[in-house]
């Protein structure tokens, strides 16, 4: 998995983010006052899988370094230890059901764009390999990922920090509350400061999306 | 006139400065009972008199400059090793006295101390202040107290510093004693050295009370390091305090007190420090509550020539340990990732996400848990003394002690002589039988007692990298000239002041005196004085003095552990002599001696003997001619035996042998032990007073010690013989 940049948040931030804000970002972490959590996570199933994705990391992470000396390409042992690694992937890839389940419901792919297994583009295999546990079975794995916790504080945390400025729909549009279409290009929508940057701030503004056309609508 | 002025006030300078020379000893006499410094006290009171009746500022101290020179004549020493060691120095002990008032006086104690080997080797000696208080009388003469560094005692089982008894000692030696002692800021009294404050009320006649006593002592005993640079030195984090009180009654002859003394580490204040991961840190909670009583029959017959009394004491202490330990715990921090997802159109994009990670581990405290000893001690004492006409004084006192195996009265225990250090010529390296445990034995043991209970090594020498250690984290020894911590000792300009003796002013632990290994010529019967746990037993003490010019001391102890386990027999005689005063001859000559043996049956089954001789003889006007002669054997039993499996070997092959039915090496045990030291020390020498206040000494010394030890099975003797010379001017002014 490739970090971009990763910042710790201290304690201190957090009561920040829970409090009165920083004195520089009025509108910062002002919940609008009909946000759930459940609404926000539905619509935004990638934050909460995202939570899985990192767990996995971390586990792979640790068996790898657990391997030893996994990299050294001259000692028998991290030649096994590398095709164990290998074959476990290819047991995962080969159950075509269960990959199609990940690459739809915990990937994030539209489940028009399934063409099986053999089909999958780097990016998409990387993506469906991002949930594979190493060292268990497809079934184990499956159980692990059905049990994992997830933490609804961290995906209220994340709108409150970053979700409403990347301008993420926290709610299903209802009919006459809701006014244009999500537009990075309109200076009404997006503060100056960010306009026409990469990641446009929305803030203050607040969106829904709209299950009729699948897009994403200017809160009222 | 002008004469005269001058001799005045050079009276008054000198008697200033003699109260000066003694203050150490004097500071205390408020809290001691020691007869010597009740002797101090009352010359203090009289110099006091005359010098100190007004208010203002004095300062007075001693000044010496010395030489000793100690050269190992013989001994298995490596080739190339060097032999002898040289102290060439001037020092100065150098006390400030303020009186603000004529009842309270501030006194600050400086030492400077210059090596003469190093006197062109770096720039800046810095000057050692060693001691600050602030004593004195207030609320009309009835309530004394001390601020800072003081001496305080209270009873033989609550607050003491047991003193080491030896009878009769010789002056040269006597003076190297407390010479080293007065490093450690000890002196000869019971007091316990501490720094804080001590009030003590007394209120004098009441009615028909005679005396009402509040006392009240609070002071630290240790602090934990605070700044990175000390952290090496500091062993023990301990934030150490100490809170005691205690209140008395006297009536009638008799008297009835209560103390409570306590000696208890911060906690919190030390685990602020942190702890390190698997690192076990033992707090410590002492406290102590004795009652006391006493009687004598002073008041009953006032013209009496004898005095007849009883006292006692008894003691109920509670000691706690309480176990931290670190232990490395995850912790779960939320933290950001700006990653890739999914996006609508099936490519990525970038995005914010916050999860929890477990990837950094802490040092959480934990508290292991407490363990608790109760214990109780019980000392009884009858005593008569007194004096027959002109003919005998005598002072005679037997006391009984019962104390059991879990009493513990920090205060009251810790000893000031350890011994086991390596004092003269530590730098020549010994030859030794390379045998297992034997050889780090032997090199504990290369010093003797009697080199640890009288010499110092004190040095001011440049600070290097070897004596300065410098922030915590860098190992030392790491010779980078990068690093910017070491970047001090390239241009530094200053020198330590560094010394060695066998003392300790430090209020130990329970756990540091069950490890102390003490040195078993002192006091191996009772090592921590009459607080000392687990035993039982007499001792006697009888002092006569014939027509005010024959002393006779005479001791005998016996005392035994609990079940059985140890039994100890402490024999001791002592005679002086004035023989000048006997023959009626104007000069002096002083003749002493003493003999005494401690030993120990079951247990280790050590053994000590001790024989003194001193003779001073005054030749002509302020000449005199001292000699002192020391002999001590300890005997250590199976203290010190180690054993070890070895294999066998053939000789011929160097292999080792093989059982041949199991194939195995066959093996041996071998033993590996120190058994004996047999140290004698030789003292003789010129005194030759200058001038009032000024004398000069040379002293030859010849030093002995045989040292017997086992190393695999074979038994081995090395015998370390030095010469020492020694010669110094010193000047009380």
């Amino acid at each position: 998995m490739k970090y971009i940049s990763s910042i710790l948040l201290t304690s201190a931030l957090l009561l920040v983010s829970c409090g009165s804000m920083s004195v520089d970002d009025p509108n910062a972490g002002a919940l609008p006052s009909d946000f759930k959590v459940s609404a926000y996570s539905t619509l935004n199933p990638d934050i909460a899988n995202y939570q899985l994705r990192s767990a996995v990391a971390d586990s792979n992470k640790a068996r790898k370094d657990s391997l030893g000396s996994y990299r050294d390409t001259t000692i028998i042992s991290a030649v096994k230890s590398r095709a164990e690694w290998a074959a476990d992937s290819v047991e995962f890839l080969s159950d075509s059901s269960y990959v199609r389940n990940i690459f739809v419901n915990y990937a994030g792919y539209k489940g028009s764009m399934w063409k099986g297994v053999d089909s999958l583009d780097a990016d998409q295999m990387r993506m469906v390999l991002d949930f594979n546990l190493q060292g268990k079975n497809v079934a184990q794995n499956a159980a692990w990922i059905a049990s994992f916790p997830i933490d609804s504080t961290l995906i209220q945390l994340q709108y409150e920090l970053y979700g409403q400025a990347e301008g993420r729909p926290y709610k299903n549009c209802q009919s006459g509350t809701f006014g244009k279409m999500q537009d990075p290009t309109d200076m009404t929508q997006v503060t100056a400061k960010s306009y026409g940057q990469k990641y446009p701030d929305y803030r203050p503004n607040t969106y829904c999306y709209n299950t009729a056309d699948g897009n994403i609508y200017l809160n009222k | 006139m002008k004469q005269s002025l001058y001799q005045s006030s050079y009276k008054d300078a000198y008697n200033m400065v003699f109260k000066l020379a003694i203050l150490t000893s004097a500071v205390v006499a408020m809290a001691a009972q020691d007869s010597l410094v009740q002797k101090q006290d009352s010359l203090l009171s009289k110099l006091t008199q005359i010098a100190n009746s007004n208010s203002g500022v004095s300062f007075g101290g001693i000044a010496s400059s010395g030489y000793l020179g100690s050269s190992e004549k013989s001994g298995p020493l490596k080739a190339g090793s060097p032999t002898s060691e040289t102290q060439a120095f001037s020092e100065m002990d150098l006390g400030l006295m303020a009186r603000p008032t004529a009842d309270s006086r501030a006194i600050f104690k400086l030492r400077l101390h210059q090596d003469w080997q190093t006197t062109y080797a770096q720039g800046v000696n810095p000057v050692l202040f060693h001691w600050a208080s602030y004593d004195g009388l207030s609320m009309g003469k009835t309530l004394k107290f001390n601020i800072g560094d003081m001496r305080v005692a209270y009873s033989p089982l609550t607050m003491w510093t047991p003193q080491v008894e030896l009878l009769q000692e010789p002056e040269f030696f006597k003076e190297m004693r407390l010479k080293s002692m007065d490093y450690r800021n000890l002196d000869t009294s019971n007091g316990r050295l501490m720094e804080g404050a001590n009030m003590d009320y007394n209120s004098g006649m009441l009615g028909f009370i005679d005396n009402l006593q509040a006392q009240g002592t609070l002071a630290r005993l240790r602090n934990s390091a605070k700044k990175a640079d000390e952290v090496f030195f500091d062993y023990d984090r301990a934030d150490e305090y100490s809170v005691n009180a205690r209140v008395g009654v006297d009536a009638a002859g008799g008297h009835l007190g209560a103390s409570y003394t306590s000696a208890f580490d911060r906690i919190r204040s030390t685990l602020e420090l942190g702890v390190n991961d698997q690192d076990t840190v033992n707090f410590n909670d002492n406290s102590v509550i004795s009652l006391q009583f006493g009687y004598n029959t002073k008041s009953l017959f006032p013209s009496a020539d004898y005095v007849l009394g009883i006292g006692g004491e008894y003691a109920m202490s509670k000691w706690t340990n309480s176990k931290y330990a670190g232990v490395l715990t995850p912790k779960v921090v939320q933290t950001l990732y700006q990653d890739e997802r999914v996006a609508a159109d099936g490519g990525t994009d970038s995005t914010a996400y916050i999860v929890n990670k477990a990837t950094i581990s802490e040092v959480d405290v934990h508290h292991l848990g407490d363990s608790t000893l109760n214990g109780t001690s019980l000392l009884l004492n009858v005593f008569g003394k007194g004096n027959v006409g002109e003919l005998v004084d005598y002072n005679v006192k037997l006391n009984y002690l019962k104390s059991d195996k879990k009493f513990q009265s920090d205060l009251a225990m810790s000893p000031l002589f350890v011994g086991g250090q390596n004092i003269l010529n530590s730098d020549a390296t010994l030859n030794l039988q390379s045998g297992l445990r034997s050889t780090s034995l032997v090199n504990n043991m290369r010093s003797g007692s009697l080199e640890n209970m009288y010499y110092t090594v004190y040095q001011s020498v440049p600070l290097t990298q070897q004596n300065l250690f410098a922030k915590s984290g860098n190992a030392v020894g790491a010779t980078s000239a990068t690093e910017t911590e070491y970047y001090r000792l390239y241009n530094n300009y200053q020198m330590v002041h560094t010394y060695r003796n066998g003392y300790n002013n430090v209020v130990l632990k329970r756990g540091e005196l069950e490890t102390l290994g003490l040195d078993p010529s002192v006091s191996m019967a009772l090592p921590f004085g009459y607080a000392t746990p687990n035993r039982s037993g007499v001792d006697l003490k009888a002092d006569l003095k014939f027509i005010q010019a024959v002393e006779l001391n005479l001791r005998y102890a016996t005392f035994s552990e609990d079940s059985g386990a140890s039994k100890f027999t402490d024999v001791g005689a002592g005679l002086g002599v004035n023989v000048a005063k006997l023959a009626n001859i104007s000069s002096t000559l002083n003749l002493s001696g003493s003999y005494q043996t401690t030993s120990e049956s079951n247990g280790f089954g050590r053994k000590s003997t001790r024989l003194m001789a001193g003779i001073e003889v005054g030749i002509w006007k302020g000449l005199s001619l001292i000699g002192n002669y020391q002999a001590l054997s300890r005997e250590f039993g199976t203290m010190y035996v180690g054993y070890d499996t070895l294999p066998v070997v053939n000789p011929s092959t160097n292999l080792p042998v093989l059982d041949p039915t199991t194939n195995l090496p066959i093996t041996t045990i071998s033993i590996s032990s120190l058994t004996k030291t047999s140290e004698t020390l030789l003292l003789v020498g010129p005194r030759i007073k200058i001038t009032e206040g000024s004398t000069f000494t040379a002293q030859y010394g010849l030093m002995s010690n045989k040292i017997n030890y086992i190393s695999a099975n074979l038994p081995y003797e090395i015998k370390l013989d030095k010469t020492l010379i020694t010669a110094d001017v010193t000047v009380n002014f």
